[in-house]
């Protein structure tokens, strides 16, 4: 009753469907990916104890990271500005511009 | 009581019973493990079972037996009889499920999740089993939403099972609603756990652990088939019952403050969606690129709508990869201020609108941000054909600053000059192609939005015009008029008309009635009358005027906006404020995000805040004192 998978083979199936007819298709992009647990990666009982008796499983229910790993703290550190409120454009210079001022001077010709 | 021939499963119901016994929810959940590949003890038990208990067979009995020895005896005599019930369905499914049939499995595994949910609802045992339901709810989903992509691998069994009695008048309910129906009733199982302090108060203690845990993967469902609105009543009792977010584990934060953030932005309350979104990206562990990136997506846009732009700083970060060629050329054209080339970025053809529409955010984008757009090119017209006050007259009482509205109205010609075919004339007729935009004198429909004929109306579209257009008894009786050999221009030139084309464009009149009165001329001609094109522009302005966006006042009969008060800030600033803001200003009145529990008010002197109002902290900063107009 020896198991002899290894973890990384584990990790591999486990992180698949159920049903292996399946692979890649469930790796979309717009889904919100949990964050991974940290007991992942640590071998499960069952795999490694046939006895089903020791156990290093850590639950998601625990899932957590200090402050000090946020976005908001390594960013404050680097002083990052995230947002831009004054985005008006008033560089007379562009092509836009330019040609809007010229269109309202023909307005201002024939209407004098 | 020995089972020789099962040494495999004796072993494992000797483990269970000392987990129970234990109260080991974690160690009971890593033991249930129902994902193939399964490992080699399990494959020996699922022989064991299929040996000594077959399918349907009376051994059954004697199984559920078993499991019911795994439950302790309590004093008052109430046992937890759902958890055997639980445990025999376990041994069942391993037994039986068929990876060659989905469909099947899929439908054992939720009765399953049910008979765990059902496990869960005790008062005493429940916890225990809280964790298992987390890991079923999560395996029922992945399969459910692998399924909902890869339809075909179900198709024929769906086929089979639809028969003549399935009923098309029904609404049908997809596998992931299914599903998400039954982590539902998980998430309210953990939320209306009674041990301990509820509500606001509570800590997550006992089955209150797995609120966001619950309501997390029930929102991931819900978006996935598109039944949001379904997630209002679990927003409102996390409202009423649920204890503060920021007590819960970093990870369920921002999940939960994620989908409530899009929950948010896609009934259009953009600012509490950004408070939401922020805090996501805020509280999300620096490494989790994929997350931050989707975070970012929707606080971008929901920060664009309201008029603040994701800096290049924020774009050059590697979560944001890819997300500035998609918002930097957006940002561009709302400064702009060319509607039509901003509505030809988002229009249904674009190579631009797939990505937008694929995250949910096209129409929001759309229909939220033009109204920027025609802010920026009014305060480029104001720019440079505006009267900017009198630079000396600074003592002297002379004219605020303003805008003839007829300079945005030529503007608005000019663009529409400029992007022919986006905009195309009402009118297709043969002459058309000879008239200059500007001479579009159309009395019907919209002057400024032109939405391009649907492909499978292009056809019918030929007649109505044709119809339109001079018929040639019209022509023939009027040519001399309409289509003359020469003409005087707006300058006083004479100009020829070789090819004899409508001068005038279409004849938009009846002209039945110049059969008896050839001078004819009804009222509506005289020269004043304000354009459609105008009507438009003023009402267009008015939003902005009426949402804050802009600063003044419009006249009508000689249509001008004005910008009064302008002599201290400049007429600019005056007439044409920051939008964030202005949207800041209003809208931060009101920091709380519906869905988002925050910790109670501090108490005051032993006596809670917030007594009188039920709960609800009355904001008297802005009364006046009575009698005071």
């Amino acid at each position: 009753m020896s198991n002899t998978q290894s973890q990384d083979t584990k990790q591999q199936e486990a992180s698949q469907q159920p049903q292996q007819q399946k692979p890649t298709v469930l790796e979309e992009d717009d889904e919100f990916e949990d964050f991974p647990v940290d007991g992942e990666s640590s071998a499960r009982v069952s795999d490694t104890d046939p006895s089903f008796s020791s156990l290093n499983f850590i639950s998601p229910l625990k899932m957590h990271w200090p402050e000090n790993e946020t976005e908001q703290a390594t960013a404050n550190g680097n002083n990052v500005h995230l947002w831009e409120e004054s985005w008006d454009d008033d560089d007379a210079a562009e092509d836009f511009s330019k040609q809007l001022k010229e269109e309202l001077k023909k307005v201002d010709a024939s209407s004098s | 009581m020995a089972f020789p021939n099962t040494p495999v499963l004796d072993t494992f119901i000797s483990s269970l019973s000392e987990i129970v016994r234990d109260r080991d929810g974690a160690k009971l959940q890593d033991f249930l493990q129902i994902e193939p590949p399964l490992p080699d003890v399990y494959t020996q038990m699922v022989d064991e079972l299929r040996r000594k208990y077959p399918n349907e067979s009376p051994k059954e009995a004697e199984l559920l037996r078993r499991c019911e020895g795994l439950v302790p005896k309590s004093k008052g005599g109430s046992t937890w009889t759902a958890f055997p019930t639980f445990m025999k369905l376990y041994f069942c499914f391993l037994r039986d499920a068929n990876v060659e049939n989905l469909l099947e499995t899929y439908d054992m595994l939720k009765v399953l999740l049910n008979q765990c949910v059902m496990a869960l609802g005790d008062s005493q045992f429940g916890i225990v089993v809280l964790p298992t339901v987390l890991y079923l709810s999560k395996v029922l989903a992945k399969l459910a939403m692998g399924l909902d992509r890869r339809p075909e691998l179900i198709a024929h069994l769906l086929r089979l099972e639809g028969g003549p009695d399935q009923d098309e008048s029904t609404e049908k309910v997809t596998l992931v609603e299914k599903s998400a129906n039954v982590v539902r009733e998980a998430f309210i199982k953990c939320l209306t756990d009674r041990s301990g302090t509820p509500g606001v108060h509570g800590k997550p203690e006992g089955k209150r652990v797995g609120i966001y845990l619950m309501a997390n993967l029930c929102l991931k469902l819900l978006f996935q088939c598109g039944k949001l609105r379904n997630a209002e009543q679990m927003f409102a009792s996390i409202t009423a019952q649920s204890p503060p977010l920021k007590h819960f584990p970093a990870s369920q934060r921002v999940t939960y403050l994620y989908y409530l953030g899009r929950y948010l932005f896609s009934n259009n309350l953009f600012f509490p969606a950004q408070i939401a979104l922020q805090s996501a990206y805020d509280q999300c562990h620096h490494q989790a690129i994929n997350q931050k990136r989707l975070i970012l997506t929707y606080l971008i846009s929901c920060n664009i709508i309201m008029g603040r732009f994701p800096s290049l700083q924020l774009l050059q970060k590697p979560e944001a990869e890819g997300l500035a060629d998609k918002f930097i050329p957006l940002c561009q054209l709302i400064a702009r201020g060319d509607y039509i080339a901003f509505r030809d970025h988002l229009t249904v053809n674009s190579p631009a609108t797939e990505w937008f529409a694929r995250k949910g955010i096209l129409l929001p984008l759309r229909n939220r941000c033009e109204i920027l757009v025609w802010r920026s090119l009014a305060r480029k017209v104001f720019i440079h054909g505006g009267f900017h006050g009198d630079p000396q007259g600074q003592a002297q009482r002379g004219p605020p600053p303003f805008l003839y509205l007829t300079k945005l109205e030529a503007a608005v010609r000019w663009l529409q000059s400029q992007h022919p075919s986006s905009h195309p004339l009402p009118t297709t007729t043969p002459f058309a192609s000879s008239i200059p935009p500007h001479t579009n004198k159309s009395q019907y429909g919209s002057q400024i939005v032109s939405i391009a004929p649907d492909p499978d109306f292009v056809s019918l579209d030929a007649p109505v015009t044709n119809g339109s257009g001079p018929d040639p008894s019209l022509l023939s009786k009027y040519a001399d008029y309409l289509c003359p050999d020469g003409f005087f221009d707006a300058t006083g030139q004479w100009q020829t008309n070789p090819t004899k084309t409508l001068i005038d464009g279409t004849p938009d009149s009846d002209y039945s009635q110049y059969e008896l009165n050839p001078y004819a001329e009804t009222a509506d001609q005289e020269p004043d009358k304000p354009s459609p094109l105008m009507r438009e522009i003023e009402s267009i302005l008015a939003s902005l005027l009426t949402q804050g966006l802009m600063r003044g006042y419009l006249t009508h009969r000689n249509p001008r906006f004005a910008i009064p008060g302008a002599r201290l800030r400049g007429a600019l600033p005056t007439g044409f404020p920051n939008v964030w803001q202005t949207i800041y200003a209003r809208e931060s009145e009101d920091m709380g995000v519906p869905g988002w529990v925050q910790p109670p008010p501090t108490m005051m002197g032993g006596t809670p805040a917030a007594l009188g109002g039920g709960g609800r902290v009355v904001n008297l900063s802005g009364a006046r004192p009575v009698g005071v107009q």
